[in-house]
């Protein structure tokens, strides 16, 4: 059996002229899955790679401190010529 | 870390109302819904000056109201007599104003402002040949009016004998834009819907002339009806409903700056994201009571609309060719009695013509009144009509 529909026209193939303009006015988008009952990231600084929640944070604090001690302290040995520099009364 | 309870489905703003964005499938929808014509009450009517109002019923989609107005007028001229003015019968609904979900207004326009809208999108409606009194001459064409209605005395007409006159017209208010797509209707269905509708009526001073004891007295109702679709519920068990996202606007405005030569009327209201329709207007002019302006080469020279600097997209020679080209649209001569003018941009094809109030800056009509005509407090009123999305602007 043959479908039969009725075509409607959207508004901006009915009236153009302001429907026509890009960026139309975001009532007319589906809205995505939206989080309700809690705080805008925005609005706890969680966005922060400086917050204390951000996982990022830590990676850098720990890479600091890695990356810190070892440029106080290097040892390099080529043959039998052992060259070492420290910092400190060491 | 900051709770987060609960996700909501993807939704569409209809008019303010969320609706689950997958029971938006207008196909659907026009296989399944039915046309309901609604009795939304009879109300002895409010008087002169008076008013009445209907909270609508929540249910279905609403694309039109239709309201009657059927009474009986009594004229008793005493020692004086009795005249009635330009503004009856029409403008007797001196404000129809329909308020849908917080966008306050999005029809407000006097009666006469209605009837000539219905003739204008309905131009297979046509007042010709329908007899009516105006300036005490019979007419037949460009009456707006019904076979079916009567207006009880002539409009505009003095020395109204004695009598008891049967009094019945009609206005639609034109909800939606277009009562076959539904385009502008009101999703009406759920409690949070608000729709109010409120015709505020003209005074006994703007309607009728009195001398000596003479008296008018007009007693009647008001009955409204609504047209409406239903809801259907789609084989998955949601709810179907169109495209409701549009809003459909009629606005009248009114302003005093006239003059002789050519005037820049600037149109209120605009705004981005709008598309203007159409837009009529109509001076009246003299002294009490005022008369509304022929539409013709006598008191009309060029007209047109205009915006930025200087574009003028459409310019009419005089008042005759706007007239002319006006009941060439509309089947019906409507600048001949009330006056009217229309620029039009929707009547042959919309999606051609409509205008972007978003790119044209500083819209106006441009109204050259001729030097001959002897201007006493004249008054332009002019009624916009606009589409748009919910929430672009109102």
């Amino acid at each position: 059996m043959p479908t039969s529909t009725w075509a409607v026209p959207s508004p901006a193939a009915k009236y153009g002229g302001a429907f026509m303009t890009p960026g139309a006015p975001a009532t007319r988008d589906d809205t995505p899955l939206v989080q309700i009952a809690g705080p805008a990231p925005e609005a706890t600084g969680m966005h922060s790679v400086w917050h204390p929640n951000s996982p990022l944070m830590w990676v850098g604090v720990i890479l600091a401190g890695a990356v810190g001690l070892a440029a106080f302290s290097t040892t390099v040995r080529v043959g039998p010529v052992k060259a070492s520099a420290s910092v400190g009364n060491g | 870390m900051p709770a987060v309870t609960a996700t909501t489905g993807p939704v569409r703003y209809m008019q303010g109302i969320a609706v689950p964005a997958e029971s938006v499938r207008p196909p659907e929808f026009f296989a399944r819904t039915r046309r309901r014509t609604f009795n939304e009450g009879s109300q002895t009517w409010g008087g002169f000056g008076g008013q009445n109002t209907w909270e609508l019923k929540k249910s279905d989609i609403v694309a039109a109201a239709v309201i009657r107005f059927t009474g009986s007028l009594v004229t008793l001229k005493g020692t004086g007599a009795i005249g009635s003015t330009a503004r009856w019968p029409y403008d007797m609904a001196k404000a129809v104003r329909f308020t849908a979900n917080g966008a306050s207004n999005v029809i407000n326009a006097s009666g006469g402002k209605l009837k000539a809208r219905e003739v204008m999108k309905k131009s297979d409606l046509n007042d010709r040949g329908v007899s009516q009194t105006f300036a005490g001459a019979t007419v037949t064409q460009g009456t707006l009016s019904a076979a079916s209605e009567s207006w009880g005395v002539g409009s505009n007409t003095s020395n109204i004998a004695d009598g008891t006159y049967a009094v019945d017209v009609y206005w639609v208010v034109p909800i939606a834009e277009d009562e076959i797509d539904l385009a502008g209707a009101i999703f009406g269905a759920t409690s949070s819907t608000d729709l109010t509708l409120q015709v505020d009526s003209e005074t006994a001073a703007n309607l009728f002339t009195t001398t000596g004891t003479a008296a008018v007295t007009l007693t009647g109702s008001m009955q409204v009806t609504t047209i409406k679709y239903s809801v259907p519920i789609g084989a998955d068990g949601q709810i179907v409903v169109p495209d409701l996202s549009l809003f459909h606007s009629y606005i009248q405005s009114a302003t005093t700056a006239l003059g002789t030569g050519e005037n820049e009327v600037r149109l209120i209201g605009q705004g981005a994201g709008k598309t203007m329709l159409r837009t009529l207007f109509q001076i009246w002019n003299g002294s009490t009571p005022q008369a509304p302006l022929v539409m013709n080469d006598t008191n009309y020279g060029k007209l047109a609309w205009r915006y930025g600097s200087n574009e003028t997209p459409d310019e009419y020679l005089s008042g005759g060719v706007l007239r002319k080209l006006n009941e060439r649209m509309y089947n019906s001569d409507i600048g001949a009695v009330w006056g009217y003018g229309c620029m039009d941009f929707a009547n042959e094809n919309a999606f051609r013509d409509a205008v972007d109030m978003g790119t044209t800056s500083d819209l106006r009509l441009v109204i050259n009144i001729q030097s001959g005509v002897t201007l006493t407090s004249p008054r332009i009123e002019y009624a916009q009509e606009t589409i748009f999305q919910a929430g672009a602007g109102s």
